[in-house]
């Protein structure tokens, strides 16, 4: 029987996978130093962005995006996506585990992605614009 | 006295973060909701407060689950409420095939620009926990994309 952390995990992961689809499919368009740069200046954010990768990595393609809990501290996770298969994985400290964790944390990842997004969507309908 | 208030330039382009965000939100809202309409015949507001009662760890709880009459089509209506307090509320409403709409919401003490995470994502995460317990209650797996 699926638990209840399981269900909203699976949930989270469901509701992730649009953000992170927006992120890959713009990704050449997105100017990643300033974006990271909005995020960390939000201030309700819990966790903090330091790096946006796009790459290939042994033959697949990956989005990696590296937290960490503040400035100083050492990476609090790192998530990564998988267009091709559109499949998600997470570490935190170096250990693989699932993306639950905690509900809190569950919760501080996704309100990362959402608010990375937010302003990805800001960044390139800035660009239409122009 | 010293102002830490950012200027309006960041001012200006946090409330567009933050209207993004929002929206954001709100399209996510659809899945869960997808799967409470699902269960509207046999999920009461009671059954909701008897079998899950806090939804939430620090934000909220249901008081209002049930559908109802929205501009001639049925529409299933959700009211949360803060624990803490019980002071902030908001009310949302979901038409099946359209994005979820808040009726009313009400922040006390007020939300900061600076720190939104208890509008709409408070409420999105109260609502995907809320729907978590619901389908393992009903021992359901999410439906899958393909």
């Amino acid at each position: 029987m699926t638990t209840q952390s399981q269900q909203r995990t699976d949930l989270y992961l469901k509701l992730s996978l649009p953000l992170l689809d927006f992120i890959w499919e713009h990704k050449d368009r997105l100017k990643v130093d300033p974006l990271v740069e909005a995020f960390n200046e939000l201030e309700h954010a819990s966790l903090k962005l330091d790096r946006i990768m796009a790459q290939a990595n042994r033959g697949r393609l990956e989005l990696m995006l590296v937290f960490s809990v503040g400035p100083g501290r050492k990476p609090a996770g790192i998530l990564t996506y998988y267009p091709e298969s559109r499949q998600i994985s997470s570490s935190i400290a170096g250990s693989i585990v699932p993306i639950s964790g905690t509900d809190r944390i569950q919760t501080a990842w996704f309100n990362a992605l959402v608010d990375l997004v937010a302003l990805a969507e800001l960044q390139v309908n800035e660009q239409v614009e122009l | 006295m010293r102002d830490f208030s950012p200027p309006s330039e960041q001012m200006a382009q946090l409330k567009r973060v933050n209207s993004v965000r929002r929206e954001l939100c709100l399209q996510m809202m659809v899945i869960p909701f997808q799967q409470l309409w699902a269960h509207r015949d046999t999920l009461t507001l009671a059954k909701i407060q008897r079998d899950f009662p806090a939804i939430f760890q620090s934000v909220g709880e249901v008081t209002e689950f049930q559908e109802v009459e929205h501009e001639g089509r049925q529409a299933l209506s959700i009211r949360f409420v803060e624990m803490y307090g019980k002071e902030s509320t908001a009310h949302l409403l979901y038409l099946p095939g359209a994005k979820p709409k808040v009726l009313c919401e009400h922040y006390n003490p007020p939300v900061s620009v600076r720190y939104p995470l208890i509008t709409t994502g408070g409420w999105l995460n109260a609502l995907t926990k809320l729907t978590a317990r619901v389908m393992v209650h009903y021992d359901e797996d999410l439906p899958n994309d393909k």
